[in-house]
């Protein structure tokens, strides 16, 4: 484990109510026991990352991993990338984005956008656990993260 | 030439003595000698040719322009009758001019013509004054008119072809007096205005009440603009014909100044371009038309991709869901779960993971019909071995029997034609499952039109091939998935696949003694060094 003396925090971002529970179960699962903090649209993970809105008050700095779904209502996932990749505060927190389709041209977009991985859901239960059990181990654990910012204020 | 009068006396050369009635009265011999010898000269210096004939028909005196002209001498055209040196054709008329003069009347610019020396014959054109009676000679003078002739001749030769192009190019001309600003026209001109008979009068303001009304100013600043700048002109306009139809003309003028630089003329064209002008027409209203298909199907295109898009999200996620629920509901309750309880959850999570494999099949085929097609030269030794690398975990314990031929090279997208055979060969696979002796043959059949007839043949379960029909729709099934897995979609992605490169597929088989499917791909010109390999 890091040496960090705050909590490493998961950053997810899902209009999915079910989707959230089955990530925040197969976290557990897996034993990633990192805090997981959901947020249910893309206009709330930004107040959430620029500590601003319903967050103003909130634990300062930027999460170590963001898990972002695409289909969202008001601001969908690809705006919120671009965002989040655009900010130079922002740029260099790990966004993995989690979709439930190859479909449309989703994929080439986020890679231009600066994503760091792009995993399509598996539609059973334990293959999905799996694949987040991997990407928790890899970009929570096993990655080194840049040397932690303070969280960007608006 | 009369033969029976007398013949001229007088020197070779000729004496004036002969030809002078009214000569100057002379003081002294001296002087007249002089007279003469300055009147010599003047006779010779003369350009047109001068003679004097006599009743007899030869020539009695000339000058040296005839000897110029014709290129005989003088001796030689003393020694036969004028008759001789006219070219046949004009004996006649020849003949019939003489005898006017004779008869006392004046001949004026009488042509024909006169042998040279060379073999040729020569215009001239003849003035002879009537011969009064009691005179037994004649007096006359000639012109050499050939040049005149050729240049008439040449003349009357372009018009004549120029009156061909017109024809042919159903053009007619005109010509424009920029005063009275009346026109004479070619009868082709007032046809194309719908005029069968020639008019009688025709004006500047004829044409322009011609001219469609919309149009009309516009040509008529045009000509305007052409006389003021004395250029040419050059417009297409709308006219309504005599008869009310509605036609396309083009109209070229050119103004030719006088000498003192007024325009006083303008020549021109017109010509009926109404065949043309629709022509033109229907091509920008199909290439229109094309555009704007082009444009649909882009749109139809672009609405399928959102669709599947949406399709593949939104009907995925319920299904993740469910199969996670299920799963998370084993977990929660653990061994108190009976066992019936267990088995539904079971068949929940399965018809979940099946609905998912039909979306995924569904999108797939969906695909194969609108993503564009790379075309190559495909191998198909490498992509029959590399289907069945991919097939090995089901081909492993098999014992297949496998006959595939050398195969030849076909132009097509790679990818495409990977799945089209990776399936059929796939199914060979599947079908031939409850046979002790499984054999799979993969060969070539005719070839017809550029395109190689490709088989794949097995000794599987077949089928009955009064539904043959149903087996390239899509989601139609001729087994029970108990008995081969399947969503039945493959073969309408292989029929998707073959039809989109330009070749058909269709099947043989009978119940029980396996299937065959025949398909047809366009062959690849052999690279030079397959060639060299064979």
């Amino acid at each position: 484990m890091n040496m960090m003396t705050h909590v490493r925090r998961i950053l997810l971002v899902e209009d999915s109510p079910q989707d959230a529970e089955l990530t925040r179960e197969a976290l557990i699962e897996n034993n990633v026991t990192n805090g997981l903090d959901h947020v249910s649209d893309g206009a709330a993970a930004l107040d959430y990352l620029h500590c601003r809105g319903a967050y103003a008050n909130r634990e300062n700095g930027n999460p170590t991993l963001i898990l972002l779904d695409l289909k969202m209502p008001k601001m969908d996932g690809t705006e919120v990338l671009r965002q989040i990749k655009g900010d130079p505060k922002l740029r260099t927190i790990p966004v993995i984005v989690m979709t439930s389709s190859r479909e449309g041209p989703d994929i080439s977009h986020c890679y231009e956008l600066g994503v760091n991985a792009f995993v399509v859901k598996p539609l059973a239960f334990g293959e999905f656990a799996e694949a987040v059990k991997t990407i928790g181990v890899f970009w929570v654990m096993l990655n080194e993260p840049p040397a932690p910012m303070p969280a960007a204020q608006s | 030439m009369p033969h029976e009068t007398q013949r001229a006396t007088g020197s070779e050369s000729g004496t004036w003595s002969t030809a002078g009635r009214n000569r100057p009265a002379a003081t002294s011999v001296e002087e007249l000698r002089s007279q003469h010898a300055e009147m010599e000269r003047f006779f010779d210096m003369a350009l047109d040719m001068i003679c004097v004939v006599g009743t007899d028909g030869y020539f009695k005196k000339l000058n040296a322009a005839w000897e110029k002209t014709l290129g005989f001498t003088k001796a030689e055209l003393f020694a036969r009758p004028l008759m001789e040196f006219v070219h046949p054709d004009d004996h006649a008329v020849s003949m019939a001019e003489l005898q006017k003069v004779r008869r006392g009347v004046d001949v004026v610019s009488f042509e024909n013509r006169l042998l040279h020396r060379d073999g040729s014959h020569r215009w001239l054109s003849w003035k002879a004054p009537a011969i009064p009676p009691g005179q037994d000679f004649m007096y006359a003078t000639a012109r050499d008119v050939t040049e005149n002739k050729r240049a008439e001749e040449e003349l009357r030769g372009s018009q004549t072809r120029l009156k061909l192009a017109l024809d042919a190019a159903e053009i007619g001309d005109w010509e424009l007096n920029l005063e009275t600003e009346t026109a004479s026209r070619s009868p082709k001109h007032d046809q194309i205005f719908g005029y069968d008979e020639t008019q009688q009068e025709w004006t500047y303001a004829t044409f322009l009440a011609h001219v469609h009304p919309e149009d009309r100013e516009r040509v008529d600043g045009k000509f305007r603009e052409c006389v003021a700048s004395g250029g040419n002109s050059y417009f297409e306009c709308r006219i309504i014909r005599s008869d009310g139809a509605e036609r396309h003309i083009w109209v070229r003028g050119s103004v030719y100044p006088d000498e003192a630089g007024r325009s006083m003329r303008m020549l021109g064209m017109v010509r009926d371009i109404t065949d043309r002008k629709l022509a033109e027409e229907s091509v920008a209203r199909l290439g229109a038309e094309a555009i704007q298909r082009a444009a649909q199907l882009e749109a139809a295109n672009k609405e399928m991709e959102a669709f599947s898009y949406s399709v593949s999200h939104d009907l995925r996620a319920p299904l993740r869901h469910v199969q996670g629920y299920v799963e998370l509901l084993k977990k929660a309750a653990g061994d108190q779960l009976p066992e019936k309880a267990a088995r539904y959850l079971d068949v929940i999570a399965d018809a979940g993971r099946q609905m998912g494999q039909l979306i995924d099949d569904l999108l797939a085929f969906s695909r194969i019909g609108r993503t564009e097609m790379q075309r190559s030269t495909v191998n198909l030794d490498e992509l029959v071995q590399g289907c069945l690398l991919s097939l090995e975990s089901q081909i492993r314990d098999r014992n297949i029997l496998w006959r595939i031929a050398p195969l030849p090279a076909v132009t097509g997208d790679r990818a495409l034609l990977r799945q089209a055979f990776a399936n059929l060969i796939g199914n060979s696979v599947k079908y031939t499952g409850p046979r002790e002796r499984p054999e799979i043959e993969i060969g070539i059949g005719p070839r017809e039109a550029g395109y190689v007839t490709l088989f794949i043949r097995d000794n599987g379960v077949g089928f009955d091939m009064q539904f043959a029909d149903k087996l390239f729709g899509v989601f139609q099934r001729l087994h029970t998935t108990s008995e081969f897995e399947g969503t039945g979609i493959g073969l309408a992605n292989v029929r998707r696949i073959i039809t989109r490169h330009g070749g058909r597929i269709w099947p043989e088989a009978e119940v029980g003694k396996g299937a065959t499917f025949f398909f047809t791909l366009e062959e690849a010109m052999a690279a030079p060094h397959d060639a060299a390999e064979l």
